[in-house]
């Protein structure tokens, strides 16, 4: 592990302070939130920070649920998962995210995993954390899962990295149309969840927070708040595993019509994979059964599978059918 | 035939194990009942084989008619030989891609059904001099070519290779699609 100085911020402005690179220094400042990713990407040596800001208790980060005002509600980045589970506010408002969240490592975890990491977490790839390799995304030369074993790799996107996003929590928001307030120097900005993470490209190795910046908050607006809304996670066994697929879908169904959807993939992409080809055929269609394959067939059409992933092309439609079928009114919930 | 000293010593570690027994024995110390409750760890991590039978001594080395015995095991060692446990190797490096607790998946609690244990108390004198058999070991060989049946009785393919991971069934099912 590489020596790193520790700092303990008393205020966001501080943090901010703390995270801007200091004079003729090579290497970034990291946040230091619940640590769960942090501490062991540095023992691998997959980080390496130069410093790490502590921002538990910067006294106005936010670290609660509340109501917005709205009708929505906003999540503090410090809030950790496991509160997020226990919130009332949330359980009526937004159950897909909660169900989604149970389904996020363990409870020991969870009770330390704040949400703002959460959404930051590295690639959980064999190739990235393995301590004796040094695949493109840590600063090598090549993707080495693209020819290597990538069983539980990408299946969409052709980017450099082949990685897939290991974060639960942001399938749900993608779904739920959340956003994400951030804190900069200059200026505090809010990003769609969207916006919070591109395809990996030669010129962007990471999300597109930048390294100087803090995630104070997700925003989640009324317009997906007691929407119809399902979650379905297939991993490689019951507890404790990351997705090898997930579906995430949040419906506004009004008389047997779809009005509005909003489907995300994970576990199948570098990032939370938006399905919006599903999406369209969905919108504005009587929801019956033919038009759910339909949606499926939509969302898995650009799906692209290495030499080992294929499986996914099916884990990834099943799981998406399922959970149409389950948040659609009156169509038998198939198992 | 090796002796019980012997035997011990080619039998290598005990599987780890908590007993609680209970004696009732008359003035004269003739013993009139042996209540015997084992639990015994039997996973990847500890011996199995002949070592594992606990409670089959008791059965027979007291001159006790009236003898009761439990045995448990705390966890069934399923994984390693059929659902999940596998070595990643890349094949190129020759790293071990999954050396961690992480990526190399043993079955949580959540994934270990009910566990029904019945013992076969016929001794096996030829054995060894304890007459004990194998409980540790022995039951595992049985219950992956067991689920691996109930793989072929379910998707009518046979998968000839462990573990029986979602992404060989699939890749199954795919191959038998696009051959039909």
């Amino acid at each position: 592990m590489s020596p790193f100085a520790y700092q303990r911020a008393a205020s966001i402005a501080q943090a901010l302070e703390q995270l801007a690179p200091a004079a003729g220094e090579a290497r970034h400042a990291a946040v230091l939130a619940g640590g769960t990713d942090l501490l062991p990407l540095m023992h691998t040596g997959a980080a390496a920070p130069a410093r790490l800001v502590d921002i538990k208790r910067a006294a106005d980060m936010p670290a609660s649920v509340v109501d917005d005002g709205a009708g929505g509600v906003y999540i503090g980045a410090l809030v950790r998962l496991g509160d997020l589970v226990r919130d009332p506010l949330l359980r009526t408002r937004f159950p897909m995210l909660v169900h989604a969240v149970c389904d996020a490592a363990t409870e020991q975890l969870r009770n330390v995993a704040t949400v703002g990491g959460n959404l930051l977490q590295r690639p959980r790839c064999w190739y990235f954390r393995n301590p004796g390799l040094r695949c493109w995304l840590h600063g090598g030369e090549h993707c080495l899962a693209r020819d290597g074993d990538n069983r539980e790799h990408a299946i969409f996107g052709d980017g450099p990295c082949r990685a897939v996003h290991p974060s639960d929590p942001a399938v749900a928001l993608l779904a739920l149309d959340a956003a994400v307030r951030i804190a900069g120097s200059e200026r505090e900005r809010t990003l769609a969840i969207d916006g919070l993470y591109a395809e990996p490209s030669p010129q962007r190795r990471r999300e597109t927070v930048l390294e100087e910046e803090l995630i104070l908050g997700v925003e989640l607006p009324a317009s997906t708040a007691w929407r119809r809304s399902a979650w379905i996670k297939e991993k490689a066994r019951k507890a404790w595993a990351f997705a090898l697929a997930s579906a995430a879908v949040s419906l506004d169904v009004d008389d047997g019509v779809v009005r509005d959807a909003r489907i995300a993939l994970g576990g199948v992409a570098p990032m939370p994979w938006r399905a919006a080809a599903a999406e369209s055929v969905l919108r504005g269609a009587p929801a019956d059964a033919s038009r759910v394959e339909r949606a499926c067939d939509a969302a898995l059409d650009t799906a692209c599978a290495l030499s080992d992933n294929g499986y996914k092309i099916d884990l990834a439609r099943t799981a998406l059918r399922r959970c149409l079928l389950r948040a659609l009114p009156d169509t038998p919930a198939r198992r | 035939m090796l002796d019980r000293s012997a035997e011990n010593l080619a039998a290598g570690n005990r599987n780890s194990t908590r007993q609680q027994v209970r004696l009732g024995a008359r003035r004269d110390g003739t013993l009139t009942a042996i209540a015997v409750d084992a639990v015994a760890a039997i996973g990847a991590e500890t011996v199995g084989g002949e070592a594992s039978n606990i409670v089959g001594i008791y059965q027979r080395l007291y001159r006790c008619a009236n003898v009761h015995t439990r045995q448990r095991a705390m966890r069934v060692n399923l994984g390693p030989s059929c659902l999940l446990e596998e070595r990643v190797v890349d094949a190129r490096s020759g790293i071990v891609l999954n050396a961690n607790l992480e990526d190399y998946r043993v079955p949580t609690v959540a994934d270990v059904p009910a566990i029904v244990w019945v013992g076969v108390d016929h001794p096996d004198p030829e054995a060894n001099v304890t007459g004990a058999k194998g409980i540790g070991e022995p039951p595992i060989i049985a219950t992956a070519a067991a689920i691996a049946n109930a793989v072929h009785d379910a998707i009518g393919i046979r998968l000839r290779d462990a573990p029986l991971s979602r992404k060989r069934v699939l890749d199954a099912l795919r191959a038998a699609r696009r051959q039909a």
